[in-house]
């Protein structure tokens, strides 16, 4: 039973793996960006999946048979597999001879007494993590409202539901378990779901768990490989400066996977942008955007955003041509999963809650209503007063403002552009909305705030950090 | 850094015991009891089939949307209409008294009985 699921694992990392290591360069030192490729990888081979089961489920609803599931799965990895040796250039297919490992720019060396500091930090700040995350998983086995009422509800429909699989996005008494939101995570437990021949909540549990832990490892990742292990330690450990993030990891949301897909989208954009960019990285950076898009409704904003954020970027630094050009590599991995999330949007008949139930008028009635202008920012200053915790964020604060600036503000432009104008659409659907605002504000104001806060800590190494990641001397920029 | 680790040590041990102390004595909303509760219904019916709904609280009481969400979960994949105007109905009462109340109030057959208040039920016309 659990043999199914984690060749089902290794399919999505191995498909994956094909995807982001084929795309992006090969770095001068080999293993600089590794971790981050990893968890990049991750995310696009789960994204990869979990389509692909949908799409078993369309043509082959009435076959439940695991071991053909299985088959089919394991053909996309294949696929995956065949499709990335082939277009490998012939000066990659060989084993690359082991350089000298590059100094990483702005390489930070700290002596032994920092050295054990930091391990003890580190292992005291995953221990208390993972001691919270275990107790509030054991207390709601189940997670919270939305993982019952929304994501886990689809998911049992589509590994349980046979023929009649697809009610739950059509029929109308589901109408309030949101047909329209995006299928990632359901179709991805339901997968795991169907080759362990379960239904267990440990696979929602560990999904989540899973998401958190990438989030972590490419703050991590990146940090150490771009600055060393103070950064990256110190990024990481930030990540609990809003203990909230622990909590939402239990709850099942569909928040966590979506915070680690913005993380990832923004670091690879800001590597691609960065000096000596390649544009593979874009491209990458566009599927872990799509995979976004395809977690939650909020990835379509964020996907949009990153967009803009890299065209304004590029072209106030080089030209618009090159801006364009930039558009157009993220693009290119983005628009596999946009197509699939606007067809699924397109073939089910519920429309989406805050968009398609209300008139222009109406819409503009709110937002020229004062009052909800005050109460959007009343709560934006609460969570501001009551998500972090104060000391833990001041001294984030004092080692980005203590390490100084970088030369190349690029990348961090680009990461902060594209969370302001996420952050824009945030406060523009809280002023349409046609739900009671304070319920919309209290329910939801603060996951925005624990999607975003891992991308704000990398924009805020990128003020320190130059995101510059050499490769190879035979790797040529496109 | 040696202000960052104790701090760190300052805010993670409290925040763990906090967190565990909070979990426990938090109101217990039951959202795991019932769908363990509910767990070992089963319908043998073919997915996709709608099954009626009765429960002690009334769709205008904000805990319908609750105990109806957990159980159309549980339930999946059968359709759980919110009304009990169907032949085979979920009831999900508080306790076996209202659970017989409901049963013989409205001349039903009780088919399972997997836990106090839980039971599935169905019309006389169902039966025959």
């Amino acid at each position: 039973m659990m043999a199914f699921a984690l060749i089902g694992i290794a399919n999505a990392v191995v498909t994956g793996a094909c995807l982001v290591f084929r795309i992006t360069p090969q770095t001068a030192a080999r293993h600089q960006m590794l971790v981050v490729k990893a968890c990049t990888a991750l995310i696009v081979g789960f994204a990869i999946h979990s389509v692909s089961y949908l799409c078993w489920r369309v043509a082959f609803a009435d076959i439940g048979e695991r071991i053909a599931f299985l088959l089919w799965d394991s053909c996309v990895t294949a696929l995956m597999c065949v499709l990335a040796y082939a277009t490998l250039p012939r000066s990659r297919r060989a084993w690359p001879a082991r350089e000298r490992p590059a100094t990483l720019v702005g390489s930070r060396s700290v002596s032994r007494v920092v050295s054990w500091s930091l391990f003890s930090l580190f292992v005291i700040v995953v221990e208390g993590a993972a001691v919270i995350l275990f107790d509030q998983a054991a207390y709601e086995r189940f997670g919270a409202w939305d993982a019952w009422a929304i994501w886990n509800l689809k998911a049992k429909w589509f590994v349980l539901g046979g023929n009649a699989w697809s009610r739950v996005l059509t029929d109308p008494s589901f109408v309030n378990a949101h047909p329209d939101y995006p299928l990632l995570l359901p179709a991805s437990v339901a997968r795991l779901w169907m080759l362990s021949g379960t239904t267990s909540a440990i696979v929602p549990q560990a999904f989540g768990c899973a998401a958190a832990v990438t989030t972590f490892a490419l703050l991590l990742g990146v940090g150490w490989a771009l600055c060393g292990p103070v950064t990256g330690i110190v990024a990481a450990t930030s990540v609990f400066t809003i203990p909230q993030f622990v909590w939402l990891t239990a709850t099942q949301y569909a928040d966590i996977p979506l915070s680690c897909s913005y993380l990832a989208t923004l670091i690879c954009v800001a590597v691609g942008v960065g000096h000596n960019g390649h544009r593979g990285w874009l491209t990458v950076g566009g599927l872990v955007a799509g995979a976004a898009l395809w977690t939650k409704n909020e990835g379509i904003l964020f996907a949009g955003s990153a967009l803009l954020a890299v065209v304004i970027v590029q072209s106030a630094r080089a030209t618009f041509a090159s801006a364009l050009i930039s558009a157009r590599s993220i693009l290119v991995g983005l628009l596999p999963f946009f197509i699939v999330s606007i067809g699924m949007k397109l073939l089910i008949p519920t429309g989406n809650d805050i968009l398609s139930h209300q008139s222009f008028s109406t819409m503009w009635t709110h937002v020229t209503d004062t009052s909800r202008h005050v109460a959007i920012l009343s709560h934006m200053w609460f969570l501001a007063r009551t998500l972090p915790d104060l000391i833990g964020l001041l001294l984030l604060l004092a080692y980005v403002v203590s390490s100084g600036r970088v030369s190349s503000l690029a990348p961090a432009a680009a990461t902060g552009v594209t969370l302001a104008l996420t952050s824009i659409g945030y406060y523009a659907i809280f002023l349409i909305t046609p739900n009671d605002l304070t319920w919309q504000l209290t329910t939801s104001g603060s996951r925005l705030a624990v999607q975003m806060w891992p991308s704000v800590i990398l924009a805020l190494m990128l003020w320190t950090v130059d995101a510059t990641v050499r490769p190879t001397s035979h790797e040529s920029r496109p | 850094m040696a202000a960052l680790l104790i701090r760190s040590v300052f805010l993670i041990v409290p925040a763990a015991m906090r967190s565990h102390v909070s979990t426990r004595s938090r109101p217990n909303d039951g959202t795991s009891e019932r769908i363990e509760r509910l767990a070992s219904i089963t319908f043998e019916r073919p997915p996709g089939a709608t099954i009626g709904y009765a429960t002690v609280v009334t769709p205008a009481d904000a805990e319908f949307s609750r105990r109806y969400g957990i159980a159309r979960y549980v339930v999946a994949p059968q359709i759980l209409d919110s009304t009990d105007r169907h032949s085979v109905v979920l009831a999900d009462f508080d306790s076996d008294s209202q659970l017989m109340a409901y049963v013989h109030q409205h001349n039903l057959v009780l088919r399972q009985h997997p836990g106090a208040g839980v039971g599935v039920v169905e019309s006389g016309a169902a039966q025959r």
